[in-house]
């Protein structure tokens, strides 16, 4: 990574615009500034920090309590409207998969209608990139871990407390396992304690077999009222049989005394009042037929006397008629016929016949009549006798028959209705046939009742025995679930030991490097190179110690406190190296409170190999004179932080300090 | 033909007789029963006794309401009957018949127990038959 250019606007004591080149030259890997403190120096490194990391960057005034909103507030140039907002610009260029891709980072804010508005923008090659300007805090994280970033970019002056104090060992640790990739193994760690505690909490679902008891109980219960009640009801059907019985006995003895006739009378009585009706018409009909001509029928023979006398005397009247007109008659035909040459014989024949017929018909004509009857009469008796009389003489035989069996059914409902008793008699039986009646009626309806319950309380028998069997089923399934609880207890416990022992190898291999490239800045930074023979880091502590050329433990306080300065630097130096990630290094105040001896070896020996970018910040009192000239071949360029104190800013241009 | 009669008057006993009858049968009509007892009566081959009553039991019935639709028929019978049973077809000969067997035949009607209703009324006299 090699930081191209960083442009600050409105940012802290920088007002307007400052930009400055930071590319490195062949060779020439310092970029010097150089400032006074409280001119703006440390707010160059604090500019380098906040546009990587935002909130995250661990900058020089921002306290912990402090929101990153009034943080940015704060940071802008109190020359201009906070509505105008300050900004910071870094472009830098990367190497990756053999090809170098140039970045351009803004990060902006502004004081808006809702507060601090901030913005964040990423280019590359020239183009925006959305998906780095959305994930820039996962991308830079993932290269420059914010928990390292304090290797390459510090402070001079706090370096010490790597050195000296309690939280060195902490501080270190904390840098080695983040160079490490540590911090991922940590985390998980972290996290499989967390489940593990959650996991304990948890604990045995004593719901599901607390339920199971309960529901086995339930069931149980049922079981008995159902028992009982099954009971109940035998001895009422027994109950309902005696009464059965009894009432039966009082209809028998209701019916006996006539009980069911009497209450059978009004239906009699309507009967017979029915056949009575029929009869009557029966009767009217017969009536009927017996004022027509039927009584003739009982003179049958008279009438046929009749019948014949009216015909003959038919025929008399007929033959009066007859015979003085036949008497013409037959002599007219006689003389026709002599006329006609008929023989003699033939003529006195029929004058014979013609005689006798007439004398025939004379003696019938001299009858004496006794009727003066129409000849119609005969044929109207025939009738009579043929048609009329039998007719009705069938219909008379059918209505009687009809009668004749409408008597026989009226006597016998009279018989019946005669059976009948007086009311009072047995109204006293017909009560108590009621009484016995109603009473197996209560009886079938308590039993009615008692059948209801028991539909009810064996539905609940059956929805306790559905449950019992989902209890059942949820405390096998909570039994299981406490399995595998347990099972990923023990786990997580097995891989949490495995990640233990896996962080220790790792340091463990890792650390002899470390230990290594320490050794060997230290010895590079030290004037006095017989001192340290041996830097050893304690792969669990991560406590340093120092051995001497004896291979015993040379304790801290024989160092003087520039030599543990230089130590620090060492460790960082080492650190550095031992990354693997070629990072340009950004030191404020790099000489600090060094004394001359120790300022010289960093100088010459530091600084121009610290890495292939090398950002010095520099007050008027460090990198001057002729730790400069030392420094000079290596400087790229140099750029000059000059504090207006009338104005309150600060700008930069080329340059620096003029003593120089 | 002629009628026998204008008018056929029943005697008091006759009267009594044909009340009987209307009592026991419920035929209301006295030309009906009258009819009646005149075919029963000319049933018998017998001729019947004269009748020496005088007819006055106020009955009064109408030859033509006597004999309905049958008035040729019979006084057709009757006139046989006449001189069958010797009453002789001149002048009150008929008459005589008629009233004779009328009243013979009210007695038959009224006569025995056992008649109490329409119904037995026809099944004895139809078991002459």
């Amino acid at each position: 990574m090699i930081l191209d250019s960083i442009r600050l606007e409105n940012f802290g004591a920088y007002g307007g615009i400052n930009e400055a080149e930071l590319t490195p030259l062949e060779r020439k890997p310092v970029v010097l500034f150089g400032g006074m403190n409280g001119g703006g120096k440390t707010t160059l490194l604090d500019a380098l920090l906040l546009v990587l990391y935002g909130p995250k960057a661990k900058v020089s005034n921002r306290s912990g309590r402090m929101a990153y909103d009034s943080y940015l507030r704060e940071c802008i140039h109190r020359g201009v409207d906070a509505g105008e907002g300050a900004s910071i610009t870094l472009r830098f260029r990367r190497l990756m998969d053999g090809q170098t891709h140039y970045f351009e980072l803004e990060r902006n804010w502004r004081e808006g209608v809702r507060g601090i508005e901030e913005s964040v923008r990423v280019a590359r090659n020239g183009e925006s990139d959305p998906i780095l300007t959305e994930h820039w805090d996962e991308v830079v994280e993932a290269y420059l871990p914010v928990s390292i970033s304090n290797l390459f970019f510090f402070d001079g002056e706090q370096i010490k407390d790597l050195a000296e104090g309690s939280n060195a060992a902490q501080i270190l640790g904390t840098a080695i396992r983040s160079l490490l990739g540590l911090d991922l193994v940590d985390r998980l760690e972290g996290d499989l304690k967390t489940f593990e505690r959650r996991k304990k909490v948890e604990g045995l679902d004593a719901e599901a077999a607390k339920k199971l008891k309960q529901a086995e109980l339930e069931l149980r219960e049922l079981d008995g009222q159902m028992e009982i009640l099954a009971l109940e009801r035998g001895r009422l059907t027994n109950e309902a049989g005696c009464l059965a019985k009894e009432a039966k006995r009082k209809e028998d003895r209701f019916k006996a005394e006539g009980g069911d006739l009497f209450l059978k009378r009004k239906e009699y009585e309507r009967e017979l009042q029915q056949l009575e009706h029929r009869k009557t018409s029966f009767e009217s009909e017969l009536r009927e037929v017996a004022s027509g001509p039927l009584p003739l029928r009982l003179v049958e023979d008279l009438l046929e006397q009749v019948e014949a006398q009216v015909r003959r005397e038919s025929e008399i009247r007929q033959n009066r008629v007859l015979v003085d007109a036949l008497i013409e008659r037959d002599e007219t035909i006689l003389q026709q016929l002599k006329a006609a040459k008929l023989n003699t014989q033939a003529l006195k024949k029929l004058r014979h016949f013609f005689n006798e017929d007439r004398s025939q018909r004379q003696e019938n004509a001299s009858e004496e009549l006794i009727f003066d009857a129409e000849p119609e009469l005969a044929p109207h008796i025939a009738h009579l006798r043929g048609r009329v009389l039998p007719k009705a003489f069938q219909a008379s035989e059918d209505a009687i028959t009809q009668i004749r069996h409408l008597e026989e059914r009226i006597a016998r409902v009279e018989a019946e209705l005669g059976r009948v008793p007086e009311g009072d008699a047995i109204a006293v039986f017909q009560i108590e046939m009621e009484a016995a009646r109603k009473e197996h009626a209560a009886k079938m309806a308590d039993i009615d009742a008692m059948d209801i319950r028991l539909e009810t309380l064996n539905r609940r028998r059956e929805e306790a025995t559905r449950q019992l069997e989902r209890f059942g089923e949820e405390d096998h399934v909570a039994r299981i679930a406490e399995d595998d609880r347990q099972r990923m207890l023990k786990h997580s416990k097995r891989v949490r030991n495995t990640l233990d022992r896996f962080r220790t190898k790792v340091i463990a291999r890792h650390v002899a490097n470390m230990e290594a490239l320490m050794l060997e800045s230290f010895q590079k930074l030290l004037r006095k190179t017989d001192l340290v023979h041996g830097l050893k880091i304690d792969p669990e502590t991560f406590e340093v110690t120092l051995q001497d050329r004896r291979g015993q433990v040379l304790p801290f306080d024989r160092l003087s406190a520039g030599e543990r300065q230089l130590l620090a630097t060492a460790m960082l130096w080492g650190l550095a190296r031992a990354s693997g990630r070629p990072i340009p290094t950004v030191i404020d105040t790099p000489l600090g409170r060094l004394d001359s001896a120790h300022r010289a070896h960093l100088v010459e020996r530091y600084f121009p190999h610290a890495s292939h970018q090398v950002l010095l910040l520099s007050t008027d009192e460090e990198i001057v004179n002729g730790y400069h000239q030392k420094l000079k071949p290596s400087i790229a360029r140099h750029y000059l932080l000059d504090h207006d104190e009338k104005q309150g800013r600060t700008s930069m241009h080329p340059g620096y300090f003029e003593n120089v | 033909m002629k009628s026998p009669v204008e008018t056929v008057r029943i005697s008091k006993q006759g009267r009594d007789q044909l009340i009987r009858v209307r009592r026991q049968t419920g035929i209301e009509n006295w030309n009906i029963l009258c009819r009646w007892a005149l075919c029963l009566s000319l049933k018998e081959q017998t001729p019947p006794p004269a009748i020496r009553q005088k007819l006055d039991g106020g009955v009064e019935i109408a030859w033509k309401v006597f004999s309905g639709e049958e008035g040729d028929t019979i006084a057709a019978l009757l006139l046989l009957r006449s001189i069958s049973d010797g009453f002789g077809v001149d002048g009150d000969g008929p008459a005589n018949c008629l009233k004779s067997h009328i009243h013979r035949g009210l007695s038959y009607m009224a006569s025995g127990q056992d008649t109490r209703s329409i119904t037995d009324f026809m099944e004895r006299w139809f078991k002459l038959l």
